[in-house]
């Protein structure tokens, strides 16, 4: 990390806490991935802007941002001046907030390669008015898509919080509309993490670079079924084992090389319980009877459920 | 980095902060005299004597008198204008006039809970972040701002955590950055940074080794480390030797103080006036040493070296401490050692080669295991077929 962040800035949003602390922001794979696509979706020019709405949790204390999902916004930008589509972020927004009624708008999402003037007012944007985050302080998270050249490269990601400067001017009424005539902001850069997925996300990742490594994009090569997946696992591990034993065979002593003999040590110290092999084979056809056993009686279940359903309905047709 | 966008004229920008300090001290002097620079066309006229009026704005007297709420946003008005009228944030410090309000703006007593007006020093903290990252990664003014964010800390007894991963995930990163910068500047900001922190933590132990991975270790810089490391409650010290450190272990064998953290590394017993926890952190690893020597993995409580009164707290200290593991049986007064923490020093010569003996012993266990638990899967596969 290049930047320096130990306190949280202030900030003029009204209901911004007062706790100080360190903030963080977290997204979720899923919401990258939705962002990323949005992006990579957008054949335009270099020039043109993508920006969207950042969705999901903030925490009481107003530090930590979990953005769980994002949607693009449609915006044209003439100049010096943007013109966003706040109906469609309204329509969108609302549809969102009834499948997910406890989360909320945390910021904005652009492409931009530099923090200019147009920034400032998608920032002003999303810090003001209703379906936004206001009264809480908004976030924006800058994906660097492409170089200073307009190549592509792979995707840098960059989160800000905007700071206030000057006057803390007072919010004034207009009609049922709330305005706060401060358009002044310091993006301070502040830290994010990519949230480390769950095991099925990380499967299916592998899955899909395996197919793309291999050309196949094919949506119905589904995980098997059966045992090759575990037998794979298990030839991978071996070959790291294989390549550990061949590393150790050349030891010499650097500070990289006894940082590797510690961890092993101490972690590898009593691997019996794999070398029985005959407990191993009990255990392992033991606990698969087991599981083809429970999806044998899960059948019967079903069967028995759907023959009493056959019977009530025939049952009430005789009746009538 | 951090960048500023200010939607209004610089002149608009510098009327307000005349009304700032107007409000806050009911004058009308600061919009008075700023005004005395700006025609009626709206430009500026005598850039340098306005410059030099805004620093005496900035004056901590003037500073003071904002709440804590209008400071930062003040403190960046400031900064913003002085940047625009100077040209460059390098020419804010060349001098540390501005540096100084900022710092001196801090109350110089402890604030109530209660108190919502003063300012608080992590305001003035947030201020001196900006600064740093306003500055261009190589400049030679980011030392400078450590220095004063590390004096900040140090003066005002401020709590080491907020500062502790932001400086221990980067210190490095940002000191390698900065253009012609002095060993010398790289170590005693390192160091100073480290002896912050009063609970001598673990993440404080292994940023220390990977400093030292980088740096010759001098007799000073070893003999702080090794007061750090044995007042730390941290037992284990082994995993911290490393090359550089070592051998600077072995440059100053003869003072007594390397001589008793050699012991100490080597689980034996010591005890110290100086160092409190000396004793008892020492007992738990010569324990563990006795272990790791035995070759055994059942022991009954008169086989191991410790007394009676005291053997199963040493035990359950060492298990929650992460160097072994096990299952104490006090009915049989035994216990079952499943696994203990190794120690591998760069001077220790045997040790590393019966280490690195058992680890490719204990891996060729585990690859043939694991060929026959594919054999095992392959074999069902086939009869599940």
């Amino acid at each position: 990390m290049e930047f320096m962040h130990l306190i949280k800035p202030g900030v003029a949003a009204p209901a911004a806490s007062s706790t100080s602390g360190a903030c963080n922001v977290k997204i979720h794979t899923a919401a990258l991935f939705q962002i990323l696509e949005i992006v990579a979706k957008q054949i335009i020019s270099p020039e043109k802007r993508i920006l969207g709405t950042l969705l999901g949790y903030r925490s009481e204390d107003g530090l930590e941002f979990e953005v769980r999902d994002a949607f693009m916004v449609p915006c044209d930008e003439t100049g010096d001046s943007i013109a966003i589509e706040d109906h469609q972020h309204k329509i969108l927004y609302q549809l969102y907030k009834k499948s997910h009624p406890k989360e909320s708008v945390l910021g904005w999402f652009g492409t931009s390669n530099e923090i200019d003037n147009t920034t400032g007012l998608i920032h002003d944007f999303y810090s003001k008015g209703s379906d936004r985050a206001y009264p809480f302080p908004a976030i924006y998270l800058n994906i660097k898509f492409r170089d200073n050249e307009g190549n592509i490269i792979s995707p840098e990601i960059k989160s800000y919080l905007g700071g206030s400067i000057g006057k803390k001017q007072e919010l004034n009424k207009v009609g049922w509309k709330t305005v706060v005539p401060n358009n002044s902001y310091v993006f301070q850069p502040i830290p994010n993490e990519v949230i480390t997925g769950t095991v099925t996300e990380k499967l299916s990742l592998n899955n899909l670079l395996n197919n793309k490594l291999s050309g196949k994009f094919d949506n119905n090569n589904e995980f098997k079924h059966d045992l090759s997946y575990l037998s794979q696992q298990i030839n991978m591990i071996i070959e790291l084992i294989n390549k550990l034993l061949k590393k150790l065979e050349t030891f010499e002593v650097n500070d990289e090389n006894l940082e590797l003999l510690r961890n092993l040590s101490n972690n590898l110290n009593n691997p019996s319980s794999l070398s029985d092999v005959e407990v191993l084979k009990k255990h392992f056809q033991d606990h698969n009877q087991d599981v083809i056993m429970i999806e044998y009686l899960t059948k019967v279940v079903k069967e028995q459920i759907e023959l009493s359903a056959r019977l009530t309905v025939s049952s009430d047709k005789s009746r009538d | 980095m951090s960048v500023f966008i200010v939607d209004n004229e610089l002149t608009s920008s510098i009327k307000e902060l005349g009304e700032i300090f107007d409000q806050v001290q009911e004058t009308e002097q600061f919009t008075t005299t700023l005004s005395k620079y700006i025609d009626e066309t709206n430009e500026i006229t005598q850039k340098d004597a306005l410059i030099k009026e805004i620093y005496n704005i900035s004056k901590t007297e003037n500073l003071i008198k904002l709440n804590d709420k209008d400071f930062e946003s003040t403190f960046n008005l400031i900064i913003y204008i002085l940047v625009e009228l100077q040209g460059d944030i390098e020419k804010l410090f060349q001098n540390d006039e501005l540096l100084n309000n900022l710092i001196q703006s801090n109350p110089k007593e402890t604030i109530s809970l209660r108190d919502k007006k003063s300012i608080k020093s992590t305001s003035i903290l947030s201020e001196l972040t900006l600064i740093f990252n306003l500055l261009d990664e190589s400049s030679e003014t980011r030392i400078k701002i450590i220095k004063a964010i590390l004096n900040f800390f140090k003066s005002n007894n401020l709590e080491f955590k907020i500062i502790e991963k932001s400086f221990t995930l980067n210190l490095n990163n940002w000191l390698s950055k900065i253009n012609n910068i002095k060993q010398e500047d790289i170590k005693s900001i390192f160091w100073e940074f480290i002896l912050l922190d009063n609970n001598h933590s673990l993440n404080s132990l292994k940023l220390i080794k990977e400093f030292t991975k980088d740096y010759e270790v001098t007799k000073d810089e070893l003999l702080t480390l090794i007061k750090f490391s044995l007042n730390s409650k941290t037992i284990d010290l082994s995993f911290m030797i490393n090359t550089n450190i070592s051998q600077s272990l072995a440059a100053n064998k003869s003072d007594s103080l390397v001589e008793l953290f050699i012991k100490y590394l080597n689980g034996e017993l010591i005890q110290s006036s100086e160092f409190p926890l000396i004793e008892s952190k020492s007992k738990i690893l010569s324990l563990c040493k006795f272990f790791d020597n035995s070759g055994k993995f059942v022991f009954k409580f008169d086989e191991i070296p410790a007394a009676k009164n005291e053997l199963e707290i040493l035990i359950i200290n060492s298990i929650k401490n992460n160097l072994i593991e096990g299952k104490l049986d006090q009915l049989n007064e035994t216990f079952k050692l499943i696994r203990v923490n190794k120690s591998v020093l760069p001077y220790d010569n045997s040790s590393i080669e019966n280490n690195l003996l058992n680890v490719k012993k204990n891996l060729t266990i585990w690859r043939d295991s694991l060929i026959n638990v594919d054999k095992v899967v392959q074999n069902f596969r086939e009869n599940t077929k």
